[in-house]
């Protein structure tokens, strides 16, 4: 007799576990980013170069040259303007990379530059402004070496306008950072 | 608890022992302490050093070395930068604000840093903090000079009190710029960064200082009356370094480029936070060392406990059977043993710590003054807790040897005379 009521009430309890569960999976939901992902699927590099260059083969261009420097500052600009994906705008992601410090507290970073990277900066042009994300973090993370990956999760802001220079670019602010392993 | 008594009791017996033993504990956990104290916070100093700056740019050269020079006053600039490259770089559309920087005199062994005014205006140290004025105001006259905290404090100086200034950054020169005395307009409040330990001039005060120089020696013919020379123009011709701020930190990367890549004059941009990070995945190699070193120590404190405990043995094999014959069990000894061990790792800790703190106290001044190493004294954090329980563990551990002797050691063996 006595036993129904406490059924009755795990059966209560079970499915509003189920729902709470639910619930949290859908707002939860989390894409899992690719560096590609941040690319404009019609964006063509290959073709800002050709225009860049004008009709010339890159291997014809003298170094330093005037047509080289025009070339290399025709070709950093567009790369630099590169678009981002609108359609991630506000989306939750989680992204993987390598943190570029920028802003530390105390020994641990608060603001860094994640990049898909590091280490080949001083001989390729940096990444174009979509290959960049600017990530602020309320929790700071203790860096443990630069070659060391991170991964954030969070929502990402995709802005096709940052500043006067036309800079895209993509932010997030995030909770906290985690290791990359 | 009349074990933990008893054994209290018998180390109180052997005092002189005890005590040295205890020391060689305590010894051991202060430098662990130490050791972990000074890494964390040469850490932490560093990186409160400066804030809100997106490049340093400066003469090419090592990335650490351009970062320790121009922000720390550590070591000395490879080179200038011209003019002209400045005003290129603070006129890219990307940067929103510039402060130059020019380094190479001093005043009784501060360096001496020559700015803009925009210096107090941009320039932040841990998380944002802007510099704040104890008294006076920024250098507004060619002849006219702010102070560190601490330079103030050290020579006793106040507004309005003259000083001059040496060529070059010995605590001593031979070589003055006695003929133009600089007047102290501002005096600025601690920081706890390499700013303290800084004297502010204007670029044209240092500019005006060599007017009368030529190949690195002033000129007896050429002498220029500070008046005079505060009519000319006093335009530098160089800076060591500038500092940048962009209008959008996503441009980081791309400016740094432009700047390494840049065709007038070989110069080099760093990102601070990266190079930070560099700095320390050099120096984390050292840190480990000297953990390491510190580690050591306390092995080497445990053994010497464990040595002391166990040549105690035989003087005590009387003791121990005297106990037994008035009903101590095997496991009582053990347990005396345990204690007696536990409590000396115990006691050397917490004489550890204390000595510690009294070591940081007589410390702090000091590193502050040589090295501008800010110690903050702070209760011990978790990692130095876990580092000192694990000690005193290892001390009931250490207990576990001379307890399986004594136990082993039977009733007859201490009561039997021999001699």
């Amino acid at each position: 007799m006595g036993l129904r009521p406490v059924r009755a009430m795990g059966l209560a309890l079970l499915t509003g576990c189920l729902w709470a569960v639910a619930v949290s999976a859908a707002s939860d939901k989390v894409r899992e980013l690719e560096w590609d992902d941040l690319m404009p699927s019609d964006w063509n590099p290959v073709a800002i170069i050709e225009k860049a260059l004008n009709g010339k083969k890159a291997s014809e261009l003298m170094d330093g040259s005037p047509e080289a420097q025009r070339f290399l500052t025709e070709y950093n600009s567009a790369m630099s303007t590169a678009p981002v994906v609108g359609e991630l705008d506000g989306q939750r992601v989680r992204l993987a990379g390598f943190a570029l410090p920028l802003e530390f507290g105390g020994m641990e970073v608060t603001e860094f530059l994640l990049v898909p990277y590091f280490g080949a900066c001083i001989h390729v042009p940096p990444p174009p402004a979509n290959q960049i994300v600017y990530v602020k973090t309320e929790k700071p993370y203790p860096v443990t070496g630069l070659y060391d990956a991170v991964q954030v999760t969070g929502t990402l802001q995709a802005k096709s306008y940052l500043n006067l220079l036309g800079d895209a670019g993509y932010t997030m602010e995030v909770k906290e950072v985690e290791p990359y392993l | 608890m009349a074990i933990v008594r008893l054994a209290l009791q018998s180390v109180w017996n052997r005092q002189v022992t005890a005590g040295l033993t205890v020391l060689a504990v305590a010894l051991s956990a202060a430098m662990l302490l130490g050791v972990e104290k000074v890494r964390r916070d040469a850490r932490s100093a560093f990186a409160d050093t400066i804030s809100s700056t997106d490049l340093i740019v400066g003469a090419r050269g090592g990335p650490v070395q351009l970062l320790l020079y121009s922000v720390f006053r550590i070591g000395d600039p490879t080179n200038d930068i011209s003019w002209e490259s400045y005003q290129h770089i603070e006129g890219l559309p990307e940067v929103s604000w510039t402060v130059p920087i020019s380094l190479g005199d001093s005043h009784r062994g501060y360096r001496v840093m020559g700015t803009t005014q925009d210096y107090f205006e941009h320039y932040r140290y841990a998380r944002r903090e802007r510099l704040r004025f104890a008294a006076g105001a920024p250098f507004e006259e060619v002849f006219d000079a702010v102070l560190g905290a601490e330079v103030a404090k050290r020579l006793g100086y106040a507004l309005g009190d003259p000083i001059e200034v040496a060529h070059g950054a010995g605590t001593v020169s031979m070589l003055t710029h006695e003929d133009k005395p600089f007047r102290v307009v501002g005096i600025l409040e601690p920081t706890g960064t390499p700013v303290d330990r800084t004297v502010h001039l204007s670029l044209e005060g240092i500019e005006a200082m060599h007017v009368d120089w030529r190949a690195g020696v002033p000129i007896p013919a050429l002498r220029v009356s500070p008046q005079e020379a505060e009519e000319m123009h006093l335009e530098p011709d160089a800076v060591t370094a500038v500092l940048v701020g962009l209008d959008s930190r996503v441009a980081v990367l791309r400016v740094q480029r432009y700047v390494n890549q840049y065709r007038g004059e070989p110069l080099q941009a760093i990102i601070p936070g990266v190079t930070l990070q560099q700095l320390w995945d050099m120096m984390s190699v050292a840190e480990n060392a000297l953990r390491g070193i510190s580690i050591m120590v306390v092995v080497t404190g445990m053994l010497g406990m464990l040595t002391v405990i166990l040549s105690s043995l035989e003087a005590r094999r009387r003791e121990m059977a005297v106990l037994r014959s008035v009903g101590a069990r095997p496991l009582h000894v053990w347990g005396l043993f345990m204690s007696e061990a536990g409590a000396l790792a115990l006691f050397g800790v917490g004489l550890g710590i204390t000595l510690f703190y009294a070591l940081l106290a007589v410390a702090r001044p000091f590193a502050a003054r040589e090295f501008g190493l800010h110690l903050p004294v702070a209760p011990p954090g978790p990692w130095d807790l876990a580092i000192l329980g694990f000690v005193v563990l290892a001390g009931f551990v250490a207990g576990c040897v001379p307890a399986i002797r004594a136990y082993r050691l039977s009733l007859s063996d201490g009561l039997s005379m021999r001699i």
